[in-house]
């Protein structure tokens, strides 16, 4: 970094950050019940944003060989750049968090836990095959600036990610199983049962009419949402004017009983964090409180240009490109009733697992339509066999206003926790 | 930086190995309203890769100088499980280099000029302010230079050049946004940038015209598709099909993709092609120094070849297509696509389009998903075909179903054959996006499950 700030003070350059990157993962993996391949990847990188005569560049690096040439390089893209000047943290953020666990996962160990899983799953369904893998990532960021920010932490992930997948009475079947931890602690009993409930559910085919009933998402199920209200909040879709939810800050745009909040102080999910990756303290907030959009997600650009205070949403998917506008963790939060509860109320319904094709709609407009490719029928409180060939379609900003009940159950499925939420009519079409 | 690479090879203790090194530079410019923005970025990485007794050992690394360490850990890495199975097979020892010919090379092209050219292109976004709310552009020139070493000798060095754009139109009523999307790449250079006035008013009067369209009425529906959706159809239901390393070791799915299985009509021929040059999908070698092949997947209807990767064509006893592919030196290679279309059939689109009483005629893809036999893909656009002709434009268009009856269901295949490149690419097992092309000519398939309003 010293040769870098040399070449920064050397051409003037008053304003500036940079955030360093350095991830090191250990990945078992399994292919066909069988382990197949052992990976590690170390990588690590610099992305350097400078600010001169109101103007911004960037550009990014992982060897640092020409220092000079880099520094010309930024400079041509400052030249032609963005007229910005984001207000740079200069506060220093304490790390109080617990997310750094130096713990050991062995591969034997998680070899053997991959083996037993598929014995396990291969003695009932001896023609399905699954794929997994178990990974240890360490994360170490750190972001100087201009102001005088200076601010590190470090960041341990455990993770799993298992796939069944083969030919079934009903047709294919698809059924993952995703989780990740700041330590090694997974209940493998557990996440094996919720996989062999399903397989059994897909062995029974049952028919669905088309037409408008209530369906239950489950957690696995409920990526589309979170992806058209992260859009619909996004500052910078805001800013240029292109969300419908531009005018509807202070208003109900969802039920009432729905909450989604950003807590990056939560020790039991891996998006926490003490500061984004522009050194601003991460605050939690609820953007939308029991159905009313409370605020814009802003990183420190679209901050200084929409007026929103920033709250620690400023987030890089590498080292290699500038922040975009994130939760460090998404959460619902849950709701009163058990699923169990809920399932009891439907006399006729849908439950959906697994679906193909979601978010590749009008998701900025909240469309949604996909295919339900693990989804289950409902009938007289109880879950019945698999339906196939359901297309499921609406409008996040008009179903998710007719919700009738949201789980206490939720399920963490990475750095997001999520609960089962039951609608009272969505459209379905069945071939 | 190729010798202290060279050196790794005599560390890896194993039954074959790779060593890979890359250096990717990425310059983007992005104009979303009035801003413009700049950015660059160049980084190096390797990898080792070593093969003992039917597993896999993998350390991807940044600085050259860790090659021996890496080497000796993937050699470790390799040794933790003991399949004893399957002598690696058809290697044979290549010894080349590649760098493309490039008419108007990007590289050499001042950065003024690009965003020239790119300000001029938004000035026509910015000057139709009546029907669209906003827009969206985005260039982008990635060029890598590899080296790819093995233990038996081989050693190949490849250059790619790709350049493309993308131009986005937003339109907004005050409730609802509607987005209209075009994008174009491929390894032909600066040329592809050029010339893209008409594309962008296409995107500005489809963002419009979609607006004020009605959404679609679900249903069944005899469809013709374009070839840009045709081609994402091929790649999505029945491309990542072919890819063996479902099958591989899975009876099952191997009697489901049975070689000389009829899948479709005599008319039906699909084609992964790697070779074809200064596509985006193109490249001399695979990620494991396999070469490029044109491979047919389906001929005459009939199923005819898969795609493989050096192992899985070892395990199952067939020819290695070179298709195992990485998007960077952080994942080990697996099956993938490279140009994978429809060739190209008798009948013209007026002539399909005349046969239809009551359809649809659906254009453009944002992007479609597969698991195994079911497939999603997403529609720009439709319009509403009424005894042969084109009505009404529809939105909101994605279709479902599952690939085998979709397949005996296209009746027709005109002659009219586009390949498409894009901005993206595909995404498999967390490597997103590998750059890949599709493509079709005009086609018509029955009984198509819409999901709608």
């Amino acid at each position: 970094m010293e040769k870098i700030l040399k070449e920064i003070e050397k051409r003037k350059i008053e304003k500036y950050d940079i955030f360093y990157e350095k991830r090191i993962e250990n990945e078992i993996k399994f292919e066909q019940n069988e382990p197949q391949e052992f990976i590690e990847r170390r990588e690590e990188g610099y992305g350097l944003r400078i600010i001169k005569d109101g103007k911004r560049g960037f550009i990014s690096f992982n060897l640092l060989e020409n220092p000079e040439e880099i520094l010309e390089r930024a400079i041509e893209s400052l030249i032609y750049g963005k007229e910005i000047e984001p207000d740079f943290p200069s506060e220093k953020v304490e790390n109080k968090l617990k997310i750094f666990y130096d713990l050991e996962w062995e591969e034997k160990d998680r070899i053997e836990i991959g083996k037993e899983m598929i014995d396990k799953i291969s003695s009932k369904y001896k023609d399905l095959r699954v794929n997994a893998n178990f990974s240890k990532k360490y994360i170490e960021k750190k972001i100087l600036n201009s102001n005088g920010f200076e601010g590190e932490f470090k960041k341990s992930i455990f993770s799993y990610y298992i796939y069944v997948f083969g030919l079934m009475r009903t047709g294919i079947v698809f059924a993952p199983d995703m989780e990740a931890n700041l330590k090694p602690e997974f209940d493998f009993n557990k996440i094996l049962e919720n996989i062999l409930f399903l397989l059994e559910k897909c062995e029974v085919e049952e028919k669905i009419k088309s037409g408008r009933f209530p369906v239950i998402f489950s957690p696995t199920s409920l990526g589309f949402f979170a992806q058209a209200i992260i859009q619909g909040i996004d500052g910078k879709n805001f800013e240029k004017g292109i969300t419908p939810l531009k005018d509807k800050k202070g208003e109900k745009i969802l039920s009432d009983k729905i909450t989604i909040l950003n807590d990056p102080e939560r020790e039991d999910l891996i998006g926490s964090v003490p500061f984004d990756d522009e050194g601003v303290k991460v605050e939690k907030f609820k953007f939308i409180e029991k159905g009313i959009l409370k605020d814009f997600l802003v990183d420190l650009e679209t901050s200084k240009r929409i007026n929103v205070k920033p709250k620690g949403n400023g987030f890089r998917t590498s080292f290699e490109n500038l922040p975009i506008r994130s939760f460090s963790n998404f959460i619902i939060e849950s709701g009163e009733k058990k699923l169990e509860e809920i399932i009891k109320e439907i006399p006729y319904g849908l439950i959906v697992y697994e679906t193909i094709g979601a978010g590749q709609s009008n998701t900025l407009a909240g469309e949604y339509s996909f295919n339900a490719s693990v989804a289950f029928l409902i009938s007289n409180g109880e879950i019945k066999g698999r339906v196939k060939d359901v297309m499921i379609s609406g409008n996040i900003y008009e179903d998710f206003k007719k919700i009738m009940s949201i789980s206490k159950e939720t399920k963490k499925i990475y750095d997001y926790e999520l609960p089962y939420i039951c609608i009272s009519d969505i459209k379905i079409d069945k071939k | 930086m190729k010798e202290i690479i060279e050196k790794g090879l005599s560390y890896i203790d194993g039954d074959f190995g790779w060593i890979t090194y890359e250096m990717t530079e990425i310059t983007n410019i992005i104009c979303f309203g009035e801003d413009v923005e700049i950015s660059h970025s160049k980084r190096y990485g390797g990898n080792v890769r070593v093969y003992k007794n039917g597993n896999f050992g993998f350390v991807a690394f940044t600085n050259p100088s860790d090659v021996i360490p890496s080497a000796k850990k993937a050699s470790i890495l390799a040794k933790l499980e003991k399949k004893g199975e399957i002598n690696l097979k058809n290697l044979k020892v290549i010894k080349d280099k590649f760098s493309p010919d490039l008419k108007n090379d990007p590289r050499k092209i001042p950065i003024s000029e690009k965003i020239e050219i790119i300000k001029n292109y938004n000035k026509i976004f910015l000057d139709s302010k009546d029907r669209i709310r906003n827009a969206f552009i985005r260039y982008n020139e990635t060029e890598t230079k590899k080296i790819i070493l093995r233990t038996d000798g081989t050693h190949i060095e490849e250059e790619r050049v790709y350049t493309g754009i993308g131009f986005s139109a937003f339109a907004f009523d005050g409730f609802r946004v509607q987005p209209f999307t075009k994008t174009f790449g491929d390894q032909r250079g600066f040329d592809t940038i050029l010339n893209r006035e008409k594309d962008i008013e296409e995107a500005i009067s489809n963002a419009f015209l979609l607006l004020k369209s009605e959404k679609v009425e679900g249903g069944i529906y005899t469809v013709i598709l374009d070839s840009e959706i045709a081609g994402v159809f091929i790649h999505e239901a029945f491309g990542h099909l072919s890819e063996a390393d479902h099958l591989h070791k899975n009876e099952k799915l191997k009697e489901m993709m049975k070689i000389g299985k009829r899948v479709g009509s005599e008319i039906l021929n699909v084609v992964d092609n790697g070779t074809l040059y200064h596509e985006r999908g193109f490249y001399k070698y695979d990620d494991e120094g396999t070469p490029s092949s044109k491979t047919y997947l389906i001929k005459n209807g009939v199923l005819n070849s898969r795609l493989h990767s050096i192992y899985t064509a070892s395990i199952m006893d067939e020819e290695p297509t070179g298709n195992a592919r990485a998007i960077n030196y952080k994942f080990p290679p697996i099956v993938r696509m490279s140009c994978t279309y429809i060739e190209p059939g008798e009948k013209s689109f007026e002539e399909v389009l005349n046969e239809i009483k009551y359809g649809l005629y659906v254009k453009g893809s944002i992007g479609g998903q597969t698991e195994m036999e079911m497939f999603t893909f997403s529609a720009q656009m439709a319009y509403l075909i009424e005894n042969g002709k084109v009505k009404k434009p529809l939105r909101d268009v994605i279709l479902t179903g599952n690939v085998f009856e979709t397949l005996k269901n296209i009746d027709a295949v005109c002659n009219d054959l586009k390949i498409h490149g894009g901005l993206g690419g595909c995404g498999k097992n967390g490597q997103f996006p590998l750059p890949v092309s599709h493509g079709s000519p005009h086609i018509r398939i029955k009984n198509v499950l819409i999901g709608g309003k």
